[in-house]
């Protein structure tokens, strides 16, 4: 776990890069940095390694103040990527990548594998091994830091705008293989980017930053993009474009989940295994005649009452197929169930469109 | 009037290997002393860069000193020996040396410092294993031009009595012989020439990264 408390950075000249950060990572989590340029991403980033030291407030890592750390100990359990790969260019790819275990004193037998290993884990063919960094194109340097920062094993990764140097299609490319490695090598991941679409795609979490250093939110992607804390983040993850581009969306180019319902009569032992089966605790409640009823909270229904006496006072908006995602978009942020039941042009069950689904429509079409 | 008398230079084959070997020691130990210096006085102007400036002007005005005048100069102090021919070829160098591995080194990506600093690498090791290894192109360019500009230096030298094959330009002058003045001539030049195409060989082993680079 990572924490900023009451962070504070203000560099010689005066500039105060980051004023009082709080902030909390948990393990595992990915975090994506993001906000206007100058306003002191980098900086928090480069704090957590000690490439900066915190003049305010402290900095920890696993519980542990990093002013108490010995810098390069610290550093050879962190991995950092930087926007232009900062690869070595006088070392084989092979020797990029063996880096930090060397330095950790690893026994020879023991690196070899590790290097096809990496290589493989950012999808590089092991024939590069033996050429030099400029030898690559601008995104396989860019995989080949990636590799490089992993390599050691260390638990948490530092990313600084680590795909920005790359043409759009590379990028794309890049941070599809992101989402594919952070699922895999279960790291805690700081991410730099000033691209909000590339936090929103790419993060578990999102801690905006405004000028001068200051934390404006800090939430999941739906949650910010649903409820912007104040007009700069509003302005800034762009809630207006993506807003009209749901009301331009109809319901039915969404795919649905099943959700699965339950009838009215389930009684609470069913109605907990199909809220486990769809892992969440809310659970449409769906009658005879197909008609959708209310959501049912698996975690409040005591034996001995049934899916349909809990239904009836939530929510019971759906969306047929003609319904805006806009429409859809305000019935899922106003249900508990944080989902909209999508139903057929008869007014029957058809499925569950999740907030994350819709949020994830108006930002990608 | 034949341009070269071979039956001299058959006759004094021994006395021409000893002077080109004299000169090969002094240009050699020149180089040797002068990177010596040359390298802490780089790494302490990098560390504080104030000291760059003065450093760069003090090395700079030596080197602008006529050679002669500043063997004379030491005459006083270490005599015609080979210590006075070693002291100036070695200021010599100075500048040379000083310029490039300070520029070398600051020609470092700061990208790759900053990767290397965060990768955990010591200030030692950063050193060793990234700074110097980058800068090697550029300290090999000035070693080479040390070298070769030490080699024809070192011939002065014959007027303090050392001078390695310089001795031969004095000897044929004196005695208005062009035998030994061309010998001496065409071995020098011919020593500077091997000894930079052997640098460059050694500048490319050592740096397989930007041969291939076919910089
Ligand atoms: N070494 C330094 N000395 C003085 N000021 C600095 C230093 N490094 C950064 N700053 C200033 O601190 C502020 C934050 O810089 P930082 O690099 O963290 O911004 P950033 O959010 O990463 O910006 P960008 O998106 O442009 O990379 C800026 O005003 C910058 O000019
Ligand atoms: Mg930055």
């Amino acid at each position: 776990m990572i924490r900023f408390e009451k962070v504070t950075k203000r560099f010689a000249d005066g500039t105060t890069a980051v004023d009082a950060l709080d902030l909390e990572i948990a393990d595992g989590e990915t975090v994506m940095l993001v906000g206007p340029s100058g306003c002191g991403k980098t900086t928090s980033l480069r704090l957590i390694n000690r490439l900066e030291e915190a003049t305010g407030g402290r900095v920890l890592v696993n519980g542990q103040d990093v002013s108490q750390v010995d810098p390069t100990q610290l550093r050879r359990g962190i991995g950092y990527v930087i926007q232009h790969a900062g690869l070595f260019p006088h070392r084989r790819i092979e020797g990029n990548i063996a880096t930090v275990p060397r330095l950790l004193g690893w026994a020879r037998a023991k690196i070899q594998p590790k290097v096809d290993d990496m290589l493989e884990t950012v999808g590089l063919d092991r024939t590069v091994a033996q050429r030099f960094p400029h030898q690559l194109s601008g995104g396989q340097q860019q995989r080949v830091g990636v590799a490089r920062a992993l390599a050691g094993e260390p638990p948490v990764l530092l990313m600084d705008e680590p795909f920005a140097a790359v043409d759009p299609i590379v990028r794309a490319r890049l941070q599809q293989e992101f989402l594919d490695l952070k699922k895999r090598v279960r790291k805690t991941i700081v991410f730099v980017t000033h691209d909000v679409d590339e936090a929103i795609k790419l993060g578990d979490k999102i801690a905006i930053l405004k000028e001068g250093g200051q934390l404006a939110q800090y939430g999941r992607p739906v949650e910010i993009l649903a409820r912007p804390a104040d007009s700069f983040v509003a302005d800034f993850v762009g809630r207006e474009r993506t807003l009209k581009r749901l009301a331009l969306m109809t319901a039915d180019s969404l795919d649905v989940t099943p959700g699965n319902p339950v009838d009215p009569d389930a009684d609470a032992e069913r109605v907990g295994a199909a809220a486990a089966e769809a892992g969440q605790p809310w659970v449409p409640v769906v009658g005879e005649d197909r008609r959708f009823q209310g959501w049912c909270d698996s975690r409040r229904l005591v034996n001995g009452h049934t899916a349909g006496q809990l239904a009836g006072g939530l929510s019971i908006a759906t969306v047929g197929p003609g319904d805006t995602l806009r429409t859809a978009l305000d019935a899922a942020l106003s249900a508990e169930s944080r989902s909209v039941v999508r139903v057929d042009a008869a007014g029957n069950y058809l499925g569950v469109i999740t907030l994350e689904r819709i949020a994830e429509a108006g930002l990608w079409s | 009037m034949e341009l070269i008398r071979w039956s001299w230079v058959g006759r004094h084959l021994d006395d021409i290997g000893w002077l080109f070997v004299e000169h090969i020691q002094l240009a050699g130990l020149a180089l040797v002393f002068g990177f010596a210096i040359a390298f802490p006085l780089s790494l302490m102007a990098l560390r504080w860069p104030r000291l760059y400036g003065p450093l760069l002007g003090f090395t700079g005005v030596l080197f602008t000193v006529p050679s002669l005048a500043l063997f004379i100069l030491l005459i006083p102090y270490t005599g015609l020996s080979k210590a006075t021919s070693l002291i100036g070829l070695t200021i010599y160098t100075l500048l040379i040396l000083v310029r490039n591995i300070v520029e070398g080194l600051r020609g470092v990506s700061p990208h790759v410092l900053d990767a290397a600093k965060a990768m955990g690498l010591t200030r030692t090791q950063r050193l060793f294993q990234v700074e110097l290894p980058l800068a090697l192109p550029m300290i090999m360019a000035g070693i080479r031009i040390a070298a070769v500009t030490t080699i024809g230096l070192v011939t002065v030298t014959a007027l303090i009595g050392q001078g390695g094959l310089g001795r031969l330009f004095i000897d044929g002058f004196t005695r208005d012989f062009a035998t030994p003045v061309i010998v001496g001539f065409v071995l020098s030049v011919a020593l500077a020439v091997v000894v930079d195409l052997l640098l460059v060989r050694l500048q490319s082993a050592l740096t397989p990264w930007h041969d291939e680079a076919g910089r």
